[in-house]
């Protein structure tokens, strides 16, 4: 056995020893999912959503690891093998469209689309290319809640968030306060805005948690905000 | 290999994080918030996956940061485990070396998690974790070099759990609290408790508990004036309190 067989043997039986809610057994995994990242020899696959089927396959690594049985020579090589068992499934899951998928990215998007799927329309994933997407992604969107409420902070219609102030400090209104921390960017601090305001810090904060959030959330449930629309 | 430089836990970053970030990017008002909403959505997802490693459980949907007006309106990047509280999921960019805070997250946070990023999206990695900090004075930013490796996270969880499951017992202290405090979520109150335990000396024990107990009491607003020596009572129960926290923390430890 060399180090890393023993390192992996000794995480392993200490998974086995501990409850799953446990320091011991958390710390344990943690490390036993390291160790797991860096050996040679797991599959890979070219599919954009290669990383859906590395991470079931973690998952089921975290809720089986109790089963894994090394077989000689080699703890790490039996181990990669164990895995590779189901990480070649979670592969091919990716080539057999799931019809319970939210979202059904490999579905062709349109009958007479032929071959197209999202996937292939997705661009690579990367930094450098997020603002093009974004804004695409934007452009498609025709009821933007950011941009509603930027807009309903700017026009304050009902005069709603203007007439909000802690006594005696009409300046310190949930409209000016939203124009500064809403649609500035980086937004002005708190304490600086007191200061400009003359107002105590702990008022400033205390109208903006109580009073200016609140409205701003009620603004934009009116606005038609839903929250189904969340994932 | 040195040793100060193994690899970072790696978070593959699958499809559905994309989708579900590429959703609240698209209803922000500019390209520049989106980008912040995006990266922040994939940062959550990324500690969420991570945690479903170490079967803990979390709520994106209950989470600020998967809800489009919240993060129209605030820089946020929460991920809620259910009981426990909030952690805030930081995305650290390439050449960037510190985790930045922005103010309105400071608050009822039981820690921030680094993550960093590379061109590549699909993958990120654990930079690292520092537990809550107090908010009273907070830095607006975390060097990188600062952050505690990520097991300190399973540190930080694992304390709250236990102080929580503590508080629901029939020990005299935990009934005691259970009474006295009812203004407050339990997992609030052991959250601070856990922050004065790991950054105060133990003589402050009976008064900064004492102090926070007294704001809970009072309905969560007070000042240092308004707790005077009436608050005795709240003192004996807070070293009480934090006495048996300790005692379970440190037979853990």
């Amino acid at each position: 056995m060399d180090d890393l067989d023993r390192r992996l043997s000794a995480l392993i039986a200490e998974i086995r020893q501990n409850p799953a809610n446990s320091r011991k057994w958390r710390t344990a995994m943690h490390k036993l999912l390291w160790e797991i990242q860096q050996l040679p020899g797991l599959k890979k696959s070219a599919h954009q959503n290669y990383p859906a089927a590395l991470n079931r396959t973690l998952e089921w690594v975290s809720r089986e690891i109790d089963k894994f049985q090394p077989r000689s020579p080699s703890v790490s090589k039996s181990l990669v093998n164990w895995i590779n068992g189901t990480l070649r499934w979670r592969i091919q899951d990716l080539y057999s469209p799931d019809k319970d998928a939210p979202i059904s990215l490999d579905a062709p998007i349109a009958v007479d689309a032929g071959e197209t799927t999202r996937i292939e329309l997705l661009p690579d994933f990367t930094l450098s290319g997020l603002d093009g997407m974004i804004e695409n992604a934007q452009k498609e969107t025709t009821q933007r809640i950011g941009l509603e409420l930027e807009l309903y902070i700017e026009q304050d219609p009902e005069g709603k968030l203007r007439n909000s102030y802690p006594r005696s400090y009409p300046e310190c209104n949930c409209q000016f306060l939203s124009l500064r921390r809403v649609l500035k960017e980086p937004p002005d601090k708190f304490k600086d805005l007191a200061k400009e305001l003359n107002v105590k810090y702990t008022t400033l904060n205390s109208h903006w948690d109580r009073k200016c959030e609140p409205s701003l959330q009620e603004i934009a449930r009116n606005l038609g905000y839903k929250q189904e629309s969340q994932p | 290999m040195n040793i100060a430089e193994l690899p970072l836990l790696t978070v593959p970053l699958e499809l559905k994080a994309h989708e579900m970030a590429r959703q609240l990017a698209a209803v922000q008002s500019t390209v520049q918030k989106g980008k912040r909403v995006y990266l922040n959505a994939l940062a959550v997802y990324a500690v969420h996956s991570y945690l479903k490693w170490l079967q803990i459980e979390t709520d994106l949907k209950f989470s600020d940061s998967f809800n489009p007006a919240k993060v129209a309106l605030a820089n946020i990047a929460d991920l809620v485990i259910p009981g426990i509280g909030s952690l805030e999921c930081r995305p650290v960019l390439p050449g960037e070396t510190a985790i930045f805070l922005p103010e309105e997250i400071i608050e009822n946070r039981i820690g921030y998690v680094g993550v960093q990023f590379s061109d590549r999206l699909d993958s990120v990695q654990l930079l690292g974790f520092v537990p809550s900090l107090d908010s009273s004075n907070p830095p607006q930013q975390i060097a990188v070099a600062e952050l505690m490796p990520i097991d300190a996270l399973i540190e930080q969880i694992t304390r709250l759990e236990e102080a929580i499951a503590f508080l629901e017992t029939n020990d005299p202290v935990a009934i005691q609290v259970r009474s006295t405090i009812q203004t407050q979520s339990q997992s609030n109150i052991v959250a601070q408790l856990e922050r004065i335990y790991r950054t105060c000396d133990e003589y402050e024990w009976r008064y900064a508990g004492g102090e926070m107990l007294a704001g809970s009491a009072a309905g969560g607003e007070f000042t240092r004036e308004s707790v005077d020596s009436a608050d005795t009572d709240l003192e004996d129960l807070a070293e009480a309190l934090l006495e048996k926290l300790a005692e379970i923390w440190r037979d853990a430890a």
